[in-house]
């Protein structure tokens, strides 16, 4: 039996560090679906797939780490597995709300990683990872270039990505093969938006990459005493793009 | 200049003290160069009334001074002679106080006349100067005026400075904090959205109040 729902997931998502998007059209759009079980195929559809984990994750059934819901207004989508959290809705308005928690913060008790690995070891609600924030950003960014392309929102969309309970965290790399940084680079704030704006479809074909970089660019700014390298969110986004990584 | 009947003269001045919408000064020769700071603290006071919600008025003919912890008032009223000149130079007066505000400010000149307030049955006139609250932007000093005294560095009126009805102390027009600055905005945001409104985007307005409730649950 299935006990886990929509909201005991985005409680336990709010306990720690987490991301948020939201896409808002930008005018009222009759009928977006023609019915509300298409929602489900607009998300699997406009999804990213280039890391060996889908963003958003879309749980393909009911089971007791994850479910779909179809209701009369919007569906939801949820998980709770391993260092992996996510809830996201999709309603009828077309407005679509996707929180995340940030992974560095629950591999501690993820069951994926062993004792050696080094990952086990970081303690939740301390550090923000460097590559991870890049790769995130541009996933998001691209998913919604997707959704506008496959769903009924016209010219324009509102879109919103933040960060959240991040205050006084040490921006780091996890990755144990890149130089690890040199001071202390402290959130100086606990939310961060990094993305606040109403988006053309076109610009969003065209810039995608580009937004996502100033989007990164920004909120590492939060990060007290921090110069974003840009070449290196550069390079990190072609790896993504590529499926180097 | 339009004269305010007895009664509605007596309203703003019978009982009343000095508060956020209301500031009483001393009467005033406008044109005389000795009042110069009296005439700029009038000016902040229309800027301050300007940026706060529905406005608020400067009554010129009564003095007041510090009696301890008390402040005694005593009204002296304005003359006729007074009146008139106002009357006549309107259009002056008018730009003179625009050329200290970004924006032009709503105000109006009004006078009454009353011999109830004054012991000995004489008449009494009094103007009055009707502020109204801002209509798209809130009102920004652009100009720098006098020095409020001699060799200090501080002037009544200063370029840049938004001026508003203090919380603090409210009988008096001073330079905003972060939470009179906060009114200011919500007040000009909450214009904008009225307008938005009457141009027929209310439909817009609904959806960004209809998208926010039912992401409630993320919020």
């Amino acid at each position: 039996m299935n006990n886990l729902n929509l909201n005991i997931v985005i409680k336990k998502i709010k306990t720690r560090g987490y991301w948020k998007l939201v896409i808002e059209p930008t005018k009222p759009v009759s009928n977006f679906f023609n019915h509300i079980s298409e929602a489900e195929d607009l998300i699997e559809n406009s999804s990213i797939k280039l890391r060996g984990w889908n963003y958003p994750h879309v749980p393909n059934e009911n089971q007791q780490h994850q479910g779909i819901e179809i209701q009369n207004h919007r569906v939801n989508g949820f998980i709770i597995w391993h260092h992996f959290l996510e809830a996201w809705s999709f309603y009828d308005s077309g407005q679509f709300v996707h929180i995340f928690g940030l992974r560095e913060d629950w591999f501690k008790e993820s069951d994926w990683l062993t004792e050696q690995d080094h990952l086990k070891h970081i303690e939740p609600n301390t550090i923000l990872d460097f590559v991870g924030t890049t790769l995130s950003v541009t996933e998001m960014l691209l998913f919604s270039q997707n959704l506008i392309n496959n769903a009924k929102y016209g010219d324009s969309v509102r879109i919103t990505i933040s960060l959240h309970n991040v205050q006084n965290r040490k921006l780091t790399t996890i990755d144990p093969n890149r130089v690890p940084m040199f001071s202390n680079y402290m959130a100086t704030t606990n939310e961060i938006t990094g993305f606040e704006k109403v988006v053309t479809k076109t610009d969003l074909n065209d810039n995608t990459l580009l937004l996502a970089e100033e989007t990164v660019i920004r909120i590492f700014k939060f990060f007290r005493g921090f110069n974003p390298p840009i070449q290196v969110i550069k390079d990190d986004q072609k790896k993504l793009i590529e499926r180097r990584l | 200049m339009r004269k305010i009947d007895e009664p509605k003269l007596l309203e703003y001045i019978q009982g009343t003290t000095e508060g956020r919408k209301l500031e009483f000064k001393p009467s005033l020769d406008w044109d005389d160069p000795n009042s110069k700071k009296l005439k700029e603290e009038i000016i902040k006071s229309i800027i301050a009334f300007s940026n706060i919600p529905t406005g608020g008025t400067i009554i010129l003919g009564i003095d007041h001074r510090q009696d301890g912890s008390k402040i005694r008032y005593s009204l002296s009223g304005v003359s006729q002679v007074q009146i008139n000149w106002i009357d006549e130079h309107y259009e002056q007066i008018e730009k003179q106080v625009q050329n200290f505000c970004s924006e032009p400010p709503n105000f109006e000149f009004v006078w009454g006349a009353t011999n109830k307030l004054d012991k000995m049955g004489k008449t009494l006139r009094f103007i009055l100067v009707i502020v109204n609250e801002f209509v798209s932007l809130p009102i920004i000093c652009s100009t720098t005026g006098s020095q409020k005294e001699e060799n200090k560095i501080d002037y009544v009126l200063r370029e840049g400075d938004i001026y508003t009805r203090s919380y603090r102390a409210n009988w008096s027009s001073k330079r905003c904090t972060a939470k009179e600055l906060e009114e200011i905005i919500k007040l000009t945001a909450d214009k904008h959205r009225q307008e938005l409104k009457l141009r027929g985007y209310v439909k817009l307005d609904d959806l960004v109040v209809k998208l926010k409730e039912e992401r409630s649950e993320y919020e």
